[in-house]
């Protein structure tokens, strides 16, 4: 997703490039026809196809027939004369057709069979076979095919057609098949194949079904490439003599004006028409496979159109509503905007840095005409941190862009003004913009890998903008770079790397030092976190703030995320749907939102700490911005909402230092929200229907809560290596270590890690994605891997389905959602048939809140938003009736206002439906939100594991303490002292014994370098693999342990843990709970 | 200079591929119209040029077919490709070697030339998206990159040549010449060959001016080029260091992987201008049922392609430092 927000955040088309790609195959033929290159290449090769199919019919004479007498310049009965021996040229083209058709076609088919068979199978054997194949591709597209063919025409004297054909199609495929096999490669990581696989498809149904109709446009111009090319190479060869001199062909043609020396001869037509014929043919080819480019990839098309189009959408968009109502409302917020109400509470009164009055940006989709951001008014103090809140496609990036000026096309400012220290930056000219860039504000972008130029050092980059701006000399620029680097805690040796040699923490802190060099007044931040781990964000976070104290400058800093920012923002603007819906002190706005949205964002997020609440989170999804709702944006999702809501479009009033955007507050005497209980307004049926399991405090059930006895799943000593690097020098990556994991019947674990930790990589253990290198893993008592023969594999996968992280790539584009849904019914449920399938897809969708049911089945995974796609998933999985369901990090990439929803829903599916989870994520928060049990996962290995409440309350390993800390919490004290770079996670390459956390760990001993912790148990109930932590509780055991809590072995529970082959010391036989 | 030492690992085994081909194609061809060739040496040609023919063509049945492979290589790396029919009694590797400076002159000059302005005019047009030269290039050489060389060349031929009588109509240089580093033939070598490079210009630039513009499109859409403008640097650092900088990549490795598309149009122009190069020896040899110097202009072909795509490799490692690690 996070090239989801870049994209709709750089304004180009509407939705992800992804989406573009779904809509292809729905909206192809319509593209197809619009494009003036397809046209044109279309009626030339149809044409053609008329003359080779009727030359009979459209030929005035036959082609071979020498009646006539030689060497006739044009006339009425002979358009192109006659050649030396007494033929109409006319005819002789015309029957010359069919045969350049054939070959054109035949080779293009045969040439894509084989690119494609080559290409997937290269892609999907994977290892030695791909190795091979690819080398075989490789050279032969770089061997000098013409003069092969040559040598091989040669030696077989004259081609015939037919041999041709096969000569050029073995010949020409390598081309087709290196990017197929490209094409295939990048499909590969694509969830919906892991998912068809997770299924338990066979891997020629997956290639046959689910691949290569997603690769159609690539084929097809695998085939017009090839036919261009087999039509130029055989009128070449035709040409120079190697061809039948007897068939009727251009090339022959061509070959005996040659040999009688046409253009000396003066009959220059003998020549010149067969060889347009070859060009217009091949131009025709040529002309479609182009389009076919355009159509494939919307960043190619031409731009003219795209902005005509936008000129036209425009005006008549410019107040979707209703005329008269928008003016209205300017009026309005121009009053109710006063200067003095704007600035932050510690702002000195005076001329605002920043200063933005009614600011519009839109730009043009094809469905229409999208305002991205609307009427925006705002003030920023010199020196003030304002944070910019929303969902994705809230318009906040698009927002920030707009001011930094770096709007790309088609997106523009409709309106309003920019004023930045007195410059009008509406209006502003180049030249000037140029010169006020870096020097007076500055930008830091969401991925630093993507931001930095990849072909440049770091100390390049900074010189550039240097000399661009300065008179600096080359060694006061290195000198100010060094400065920046240390500023940023980045040792400056880092100068003279490039951006993909560092990690990713340091490449946006390096961004961070760049946008410093000039020590603006303005520095502007779009998401530079979001795409760091917990504790890498949490210390760049602070790091951003102490020298924001220190050197002074203002900075806006937009953010999906709200704790994130809570306390290093002083004031923060919520944004929906492209307009401002709250604005003020982010203290006032966390303890007493005022407007229902920016209520409803600060109830999604879970707490790590205090009473465990349950969430509501906000009903519905964001708007399009299209076709925005009528009145109030928000209308349809807020449960405040009276009927006046859908009618007018509120203003702004002023509560305080609050702004807000709300009809609510019309009446004067409104100072904060009305109480939620008094409204009778449902919120949705997920949420309330999840109320009642959640009143329980299922804080640390125990895990066969059932009593059926045995836990639901046991691994023993899980292991999976991945041999990483070349044949020559390969080295081994530890991805999961001596994993001992036990889920009990309707249980939900937690698996809490960053990334690299080896959290993904169990739950494709467990899924049978792959299988473990070393180890076991109990279903039900019984080894999973011994489950021989695909019946009994089957049936083990329709027990533990899994949802998928990325609900863009789950769900294969070409299908309708019912096929996953159907698909896994027809493999798994034998006994249903086709209308009790479709009754059970049904019932799914509906058990997972997504109605009306049937239609919701026809759509094609782009028409759904992430948090119903992600819906699908878990229907999916629901069809199975499942005992376990690995959820791999199911709601990272959605809204958090959707998030809960989906947290509530595993909850009510646990109730309903009986299910265990294994919960893999990140967020810690989210954890204590929904799972019974957590496990800390870091470098491989469990560090932690135990009851949710009582690891969350009282962590004893050194990094379950750092992830908590780093947890962004709005009631926890803000802390400076974490600036520095916490280091983080290592990839376990080759690893030694010893702890992998000791390097980041503060409390390391010696031991911690030598031997590798096991988990121990630390506290009844949980365990930590930390020698100082086991230390430490046996030490306070030894004292209290006449005292000691009575510490009940679980019954029913078979599950040790043992210590595996790894270091070895400490002998840990404690009971798992 | 990892990415160095294993793109020249492939260009062994790419060779490898090649030369065995070469010793594979006439035993697998029905008849093997090579012995035919063979028997007219008989008698006038002896000792290691005769051997030579032998292997190359299986003759010698009695040595068995693994040692006639390894003999065959020996030959191919010591420059032994037997003599030439078509100019008898020189040795194919003496006549192949005649050829190719005229061939590396034409050729690899205009393709070249056609590369690098090919680059920078879809640079600009890539650039200036939507603008003049934007709007009119693209349809144009989507048709033009769509002709067959040897056509155009007829065609020039006809204009430039016949009707207009501005250069000569074929040839490497006028017949009465001395071949001499003089001035006067000096001249007359670039007048023969103005026609038959800008044939080459003309229908090759198209391609690379296509491919740049669509990668320069791609790239000006990423974030390294909107954070250069954020900077404020000027629109040429931008265009250059930038979007230039990245856009040529994989535009490099284009190159390399089209350079034998590019070596068969040469042939044919060769061929249409009897133009003294390699190409228009090959066809002569295939015409004269010279399987010798056919096969030997074959590999040197190859080679020189190969060479050329080992250059470009190396300058691609020279411009992308990602290329230098791992990999």
């Amino acid at each position: 997703m996070t090239t989801l927000t870049a994209t709709t955040a750089a304004g180009g088309e509407a939705q992800a490039p992804g989406t573009g790609q779904r809509r292809r195959g729905v909206k192809f033929w319509r593209a197809v026809r619009h494009n003036r290159k397809a046209t044109a290449g279309a009626v030339l090769l149809l044409f053609f196809l008329v003359l080779a199919v009727f030359p009979g019919q459209i030929a005035p004479y036959s082609g071979t027939a020498e009646i006539f007498q030689p060497g006739l310049g044009p006339s009425g009965a002979h358009w192109f004369g006659t050649t030396a021996y007494g033929q109409d040229v006319l005819s002789q083209l015309i029957w010359g057709t069919r045969q350049s058709l054939i070959i054109a076609f035949a080779v293009g088919a045969l040439a894509t069979c084989i690119a494609v068979m080559i290409g997937v199978s290269a892609a999907y054997l994977r290892g030695a076979w791909d190795g091979v194949l690819s080398l075989i591709t490789d050279v032969l597209l770089v061997i000098p095919v013409f003069p092969l063919i040559i040598v091989i025409a040669a030696y077989l004297k004259s081609a015939g057609t037919l041999m041709m054909i096969i000569v050029l199609g073995a010949l020409g495929w390598s081309y087709g098949a290196r990017q197929l096999r490209a094409q295939a490669l990048s499909l590969r990581d694509r969830d919906f194949l892991e998912a068809a696989r997770v299924r338990g498809e066979r891997r020629g149904y997956t290639i046959v079904v689910e691949v290569l109709p997603t690769m159609t446009s690539l084929i097809v111009a695998s085939f017009l490439g090839t036919a261009v090319y087999a039509v130029l190479t055989a009128a070449g060869l035709q040409f120079v003599g190697l061809g039948n001199p007897n068939m009727q062909s251009w090339g022959t043609m061509l070959y005996w004006a040659e040999n009688n020396e046409a253009l000396g001869a003066g009959m220059p037509l003998w020549a010149l028409t067969p060889g347009v014929c070859v060009a217009l043919l091949g131009a025709a080819l040529a002309l479609l496979n182009y389009a076919f480019d355009e159509i494939s990839n919307p960043a190619l098309r031409p731009v003219r159109a795209r902005a005509k189009r936008a000129q036209r959408l425009a005006p008549t968009s410019q107040s979707p509503n209703d005329g008269g109502d928008d003016q209205e409302v300017r009026s309005e917020t121009g009053t109710a905007l006063p200067p003095q109400a704007t600035p932050g509470p510690d702002a000195p009164p005076g001329r605002p840095l920043l200063s933005v009055r009614q600011l519009s940006v839109g730009y043009a989709t094809g469905s229409g005409f999208v305002r991205a951001v609307d009427g925006v008014d705002l003030d920023l103090a010199p020196g003030e941190f304002l944070a910019i809140v929303g969902e994705s496609g809230c318009g906040k990036s698009t927002l920030l862009f707009a001011l930094a000026r770096l709007l790309n096309p088609p997106a523009t400012i409709t309106g309003g003004t920019i004023d930045f220290k007195g410059h009008n930056m509406v209006d502003i000219t180049e030249k000037r913009l140029r010169y006020v860039r870096w020097q007076e504000y500055s930008v830091v972008m969401q991925s630093a890998m993507n931001a930095l130029n990849p072909v440049m050092t770091v100390a390049q980059q900074m010189a550039d903008v240097c000399r661009a701006h300065t008179e600096m000399t080359s060694a006061e620029i290195e000198r100010r770079s060094r400065e920046v680097l240390r500023l940023v805690s980045i040792d400056p040796v880092h100068l003279n790397s490039y951006p993909h040699q560092l990690s990713g923490g340091m490449r946006q802190r390096a961004m961070i030092a760049m946008a410093l060099l000039f020590t603006p007044d303005l520095v502007i931040m779009d998401e530079p976190t979001s795409a760091l781990d917990v504790v890498a964000q949490r210390s760049l976070m602070a790091q951003v703030k102490e020298l924001q104290k220190r050197l002074g400058f203002a900075v806006i800093f937009v953010t999906h995320d709200m704790s994130l920012v809570s306390h290093f923002a002083d004031r923060l603007m919520v944004m929906y749907a492209g307009q401002v819906a709250e604005i003020g002190p982010t203290g006032d706005i966390f303890s007493d939102p005022l407007h229902p949205y920016a209520r409803g964002l600060i109830e999604a997020f879970p707490s790590i700490r205090g009473p465990k609440v349950l969430l509501s989170g906000i009903p519905g999804y964001p708007p399009d911005l299209v076709n925005p709702p009528t009145g109030c944006r928000f209308h349809p999702r807020c449960p405040w909402a009276v009927p006046e809501c859908a009618l007018e479009q509120p203003a702004v009033y002023v509560r305080g230092s609050t702004a807000v955007r709300c009809s609510i507050y019309k009446d004067e005497g409104k100072q904060g929200l009305p109480d939620k209980g008094n409204l009778d307004k449902p919120t949705s049926s997920t949420t309330v229907q999840a109320l009642a399991p959640f009143s329980e405090a299922n804080a640390s059930r125990p895990a066969t809560a059932d009593g059926t006895g045995g836990p639901l799943v046991q691994t023993s000593a899980l292991t999976r290596h991945f041999r990483i690097g070349g044949l020559v020098r390969g080295r081994t990556l530890h991805a999961v270590e001596d994993l001992e994991l036990v889920i009990g019947r309707k249980e939900i674990v937690a698996l809490v890690g960053e990334s690299g930790s080896g959290k993904s990589t169990v739950a494709r253990l467990l899924a049978k994605v792959y299988p473990p290198t070393t180890g076991q893993i109990l279903f039900e008592g019984a080894r999973v891997a011994q489950l021989r023969g695909r019946a009994s594999a089957l049936a083990y996968r329709s027990q533990v389905p899994m949802v998928f992280q990325d609900p863009f790539s789950s769900m294969n584009p070409v299908f309708h959602v019912s096929h996953g849904i159907l698909r896994a019914m027809k493999l798994h449920r034998r006994d249903l048939d086709k209308a009790a399938r479709q009754a059970e897809a049904v019932r799914v969708m509906e058990a997972v809140g997504l109605v009306p049911a049937q239609a919701m089945l026809e759509k094609y995974p782009y028409e759904m938003s992430g948090g119903q796609r992600q819906r699908v998933g878990f229907a999916q999985a629901l069809a199975l009736r499942p005992k376990l369901i690995v959820a791999d990090e199911p709601v990272s990439m959605l809204d958090v206002s959707i998030r809960v929803g989906l947290l509530n829903l595993m909850v009510k599916l646990r109730e309903e439906e009986g299910v265990s989870f294994l919960y893999i994520t990140h967020d810690i928060a989210s954890a204590r939100y929904v799972a019974d049990r957590v496990l800390v996962m870091y470098a491989g290995r469990i560090v932690e594991q135990g009851p949710t409440e009582q690891v969350l309350a009282d962590p004893r390993h050194p990094y379950t303490k750092l992830l908590l800390r780093a947890a962004p919490d709005p009631r926890a004290p803000l802390d400076l002292s974490e600036a520095a770079d916490a280091g983080e996670p290592p990839k376990v390459v080759d690893p030694k014994p010893g702890c992998a956390f000791a390097p980041r760990c503060p409390v390391a001993i010696e031991q911690c370098r030598r031997i590798t912790p096991v988990l121990g148990e630390v506290a009844p109930l949980q365990l930590a693999a930390c020698h100082v932590a086991q230390r430490e509780s046996a030490s306070l055991a030894r004292k209290t342990a006449p005292a000691g809590q009575p510490h009940q072995p679980p019954s029913g529970s078979p599950a040790s843990v043992t210590s595996g082959e790894s270091g070895g010391s400490t002998p840990p036989p404690a009971a798992l709970k | 200079m990892r990415f160095v030492l294993r793109r020249l690992g492939f260009f062994i085994v790419t060779l490898w591929a090649a030369i065995s081909l070469n010793f594979l194609i006439p035993r697998l061809m029905p008849g093997n119209p090579a012995l035919a060739m063979m028997a007219s040496f008989r008698g006038r040609v002896t000792g290691q040029a005769l051997k030579a023919l032998e292997i190359a063509f299986g003759v010698k049945t009695h040595a068995s077919l693994l040692s006639q492979y390894f003999q065959y290589f020996g030959n191919v790396f010591t420059g032994h490709f037997g003599l030439s029919i078509t100019f008898f009694p020189q040795p194919v590797s003496h006549e192949v070697l005649q050829a190719l400076p005229w061939t590396l002159g034409l050729v690899g000059v205009t393709t070249v030339l056609a590369f690098v302005l090919g680059t920078l005019i879809g640079l600009v047009a890539g650039w200036r998206r939507g603008g003049k030269l934007d709007s009119v290039l693209p349809p144009v050489f989507v048709v033009t990159s769509a002709f067959p060389y040897f056509w155009v060349g007829l065609v020039a031929i006809y204009v430039f040549a016949l009707k207009l009588g501005w250069l000569p109509v074929s040839g490497g240089y006028a017949t009465n010449d001395q071949i001499a580093f003089t001035w006067h033939f000096i001249g007359d070598v670039v007048r023969h060959s103005i026609l038959p490079a800008c044939t080459l210009l003309v229908t090759a630039i198209g391609g690379w001016i296509l491919t740049m513009r669509n990668t320069v499109i791609t790239v000006l859409a990423e974030d390294y080029v909107r954070m250069a403008r954020a900077k404020g640097l000027r629109p040429w650092t931008v265009m250059w260091g930038y979007a230039g900088r990245n856009a040529i990549l994989p535009n490099l490795t284009g190159f390399a992987m089209s350079l034998g598309f590019v070596v068969s149009g040469a042939i044919l122009v060769e061929y249409v201008f009897n133009y003294p190069g390699v190409g228009w020896m090959l066809l002569q040899s295939v015409e004269n049922e010279d399987y010798g110097l056919m096969q030997a202009l074959f590999l040197l072909i190859t080679v020189a392609v190969l060479l050329a795509i080992l250059i470009s490799d190396v300058l691609t490692a020279l411009l992308d430092p990602r290329t230098r690690e791992l990999r």
